[in-house]
């Protein structure tokens, strides 16, 4: 039985987060949003050569690194349900969320360093260039990510969560989410669609 | 079972692996055989569903003003749609608009 908590238990018409961070988030949607369909449109120029490259990546990291952000996402809806209900161990659930998140920087790391001692780097290809300054910009956006994780955490861990609280871990889950979204493309693009 | 494993945010996750295995596993393993077009089309149909998942439920977009909604709903649906003409051979870089060979053969058939 699927039930959802939330439902009627907040107004309709509820934006989550301050309404500001809703600019910044479709910027960013919109900037990435141009980045996938440039990608798409040099690989159809020279498909051959993009789909060698893509074969050298390791699908196995990128699926790794797809369950780990989707776990992660799963962690901090999790953990504002709680807060929402005024419900004990959201703090936890937001340290999942971390460690679900630092899982995928050091996998990324893992990833990059075996491609740089096989002598891969951003020179090797057209392809590569997309996939270094893509995975890197988005990488950037993990690590601030985990940065606004850890100050939702401090907040998650004070023993009453006021509605000003509540309105900073929207926000918050909000970006988190973006880092989400924008990964499930990637993951598409670059590890499955070749 | 404690209730948050009985959540709606549970079930989304279990899905949201599922179709994550499937793209990979299920799609490569069979759509090696189908033409460029359907068979990019069904990878990101999957990334379509499953950012429409994390949207709608996780960013709470279901229950925020239509105008936020549609906006992400409108980003989504022309970015998926291009990036399936430019992978499925349908919008060529040179700008002129081909029809793939898979859709000639099934028109002719």
């Amino acid at each position: 039985m699927v039930r959802d908590p939330r439902r009627g238990r907040r107004p309709a018409d509820h934006v989550p987060g301050e309404e500001g961070i809703w600019v910044f988030i479709f910027g960013d949607l919109v900037v990435f949003g141009l980045f996938f369909v440039t990608y798409c449109y040099y690989r159809s120029g020279a498909v051959a050569l993009y789909t060698a490259s893509q074969h050298q990546l390791d699908q196995m990291l990128g699926l790794t690194n797809t369950i780990l952000l989707l776990t992660s996402s799963w962690f901090i809806a999790s953990a504002l349900e709680r807060a929402r209900q005024g419900a004990r161990h959201a703090d936890r659930l937001i340290l999942g969320g971390i460690a679900c998140g630092a899982g995928f920087v050091v996998v990324k790391f893992f990833e990059y360093s075996a491609k740089v001692a096989s002598g891969i780097t951003l020179n090797s290809s057209e392809f590569y260039i997309f996939y270094y300054m893509y995975t890197g910009i988005h990488l950037l956006h993990v690590i601030i990510g985990l940065g606004v994780l850890t100050y939702l955490y401090s907040i998650a861990r004070q023993s009453a969560t006021s509605a000003g609280h509540i309105r900073i871990l929207e926000g918050g889950a909000v970006f988190w989410h973006l880092v989400d979204v924008l990964w499930i493309i990637l993951f598409a693009l670059l590890y499955v669609a070749r | 079972m404690p209730p948050i494993f009985r959540s709606r945010a549970t079930l989304l996750w279990l899905v949201l692996i599922l179709l994550t295995l499937c793209s990979v596993e299920l799609l490569q393993g069979i759509g090696g055989d189908w033409g460029k077009l359907p068979y990019f089309s069904a990878i990101l149909a999957i990334a379509y569903i499953k950012v429409r998942i994390v949207g709608l439920d996780y960013m709470e977009l279901r229950f925020a003003p239509r105008a936020l909604r549609i906006a992400f709903d409108a980003w989504l649906g022309i970015v998926t749609l291009a990036m399936i003409a430019l992978l499925g051979g349908i919008a060529t870089p040179n700008g002129a608009v081909s029809v793939p060979d898979e859709v000639v053969r099934h028109v002719g058939s």
